[in-house]
């Protein structure tokens, strides 16, 4: 009975195995040409929703709204930027929710160059 | 103790009937359980296919996932292989299962799946090939000859959260949660360490228990 118990213990403490979405690829990844039209975020699977934002180094927002899961694919986070953002570096800030309702965040940064 | 037997028998009871309530009435369609579930919820999914001919095996089911639900783990059926047929936009469209079950048999197929984000009823449209090349199409109205299992998603139902993580929601919501509360797997993280340390303390005072025993004996 005890050892059942401790067994049962045991095996509360195994990690749940986890199908959680990651991010596989950013688009752009690096850096990419002034006039960047949209930055993109792909994940390993389908994801729920989600927002997806850049910022310029003083922390001002060049991305157009809040960002959204891509209407032509249900594993990517789609924002647009604004016009006229010139040269420099830019934060973007993910947040998303995976199909099984796990909430992640995380960011990446990218240069604009001429 | 006689009490709370009958309490348990008795629930097991009412369950029993809410498992086979959709069962009694249909037994030869494929359903598709369970009946209701809550939007932006994990639910697991099950599709029970019985054969329902005795002269020809089921060796194909063929499922149509409905707008709004996002498969995303399958459990796997022994001796039947799963095909994903996606859409347009890489979302599940459709999950195919290829296998043999003799005609007086049924099989049972499950997946994980988030539910839309709004409420209504989807229907759950299937074929079922069988081994002398008839197809049964499952894709018509409840009161039908041929009817498409059908999901209630209501906002009243219980969660099922078969994804184990915490209260779900959609994208939009995640951002109103995490913008409060720095780190989005916070909460989740304290659940898992809190439950992590009762399973510590559990397992000592077993082995302890277990100790203290032996020596006495």
């Amino acid at each position: 009975m005890a050892l059942a118990a401790a067994a049962l213990a045991a095996l509360l403490l195994i990690p749940s195995v986890s199908a959680h979405e990651k991010i596989v690829a950013t688009k752009p990844s690096g850096s990419a040409k002034v006039g960047l039209r949209s930055v993109v975020v792909s994940f390993s699977g389908p994801i729920r929703g989600g927002t997806l934002k850049v910022f310029n180094a003083n922390g001002r927002k060049v991305s157009k709204g809040k960002g959204a899961r891509d209407p032509r694919n249900v594993s990517r986070l789609r924002a647009a930027m604004k016009g006229g953002v010139g040269a420099g570096r830019y934060t973007a800030r993910v947040r998303w929710v995976g199909a099984d309702g796990h909430h992640q965040s995380s960011s990446f940064r990218f240069r604009l160059v001429r | 103790m006689r009490r709370s037997i009958m309490r348990l028998s008795m629930g097991l009871a009412v369950f029993a009937a809410l498992l086979g309530g959709g069962a009694a009435n249909a037994a030869a369609h494929i359903q598709v359980a369970p009946a209701v579930a809550a939007p932006n919820d994990a639910v697991r999914f099950d599709v029970l296919v019985p054969g329902e001919r005795s002269d020809a095996s089921t060796t194909k089911v063929a499922l149509k996932v409905p707008p709004g639900v996002l498969p995303y783990s399958f459990g796997e059926t022994p001796g039947w292989s799963r095909q994903l047929v996606l859409a347009k936009d890489k979302s599940v469209a459709q999950i195919v299962w290829s296998g043999r079950v003799e005609p007086d048999a049924f099989v049972e197929f499950s997946f994980l799946a988030a539910t839309p984000p709004r409420p209504g009823v989807i229907a759950w449209k299937a074929l079922q090939h069988y081994s002398d090349g008839s197809v049964v199409r499952w894709i018509g109205a409840p009161d039908s000859a041929e009817p498409a299992a059908q999901t209630e998603i209501s906002a009243g139902a219980a969660l099922q959260n078969a994804g184990g993580e915490g209260p779900g929601g959609s994208g939009e919501e995640a951002e109103a949660r995490t913008e409060s509360s720095e780190g989005s797997s916070g909460s989740d993280d304290r659940l898992a360490r809190v439950l992590g340390i009762a399973a510590l303390a559990l397992a000592a005072a077993a082995g302890a228990l277990a100790w203290r025993r032996g020596r006495s004996t």
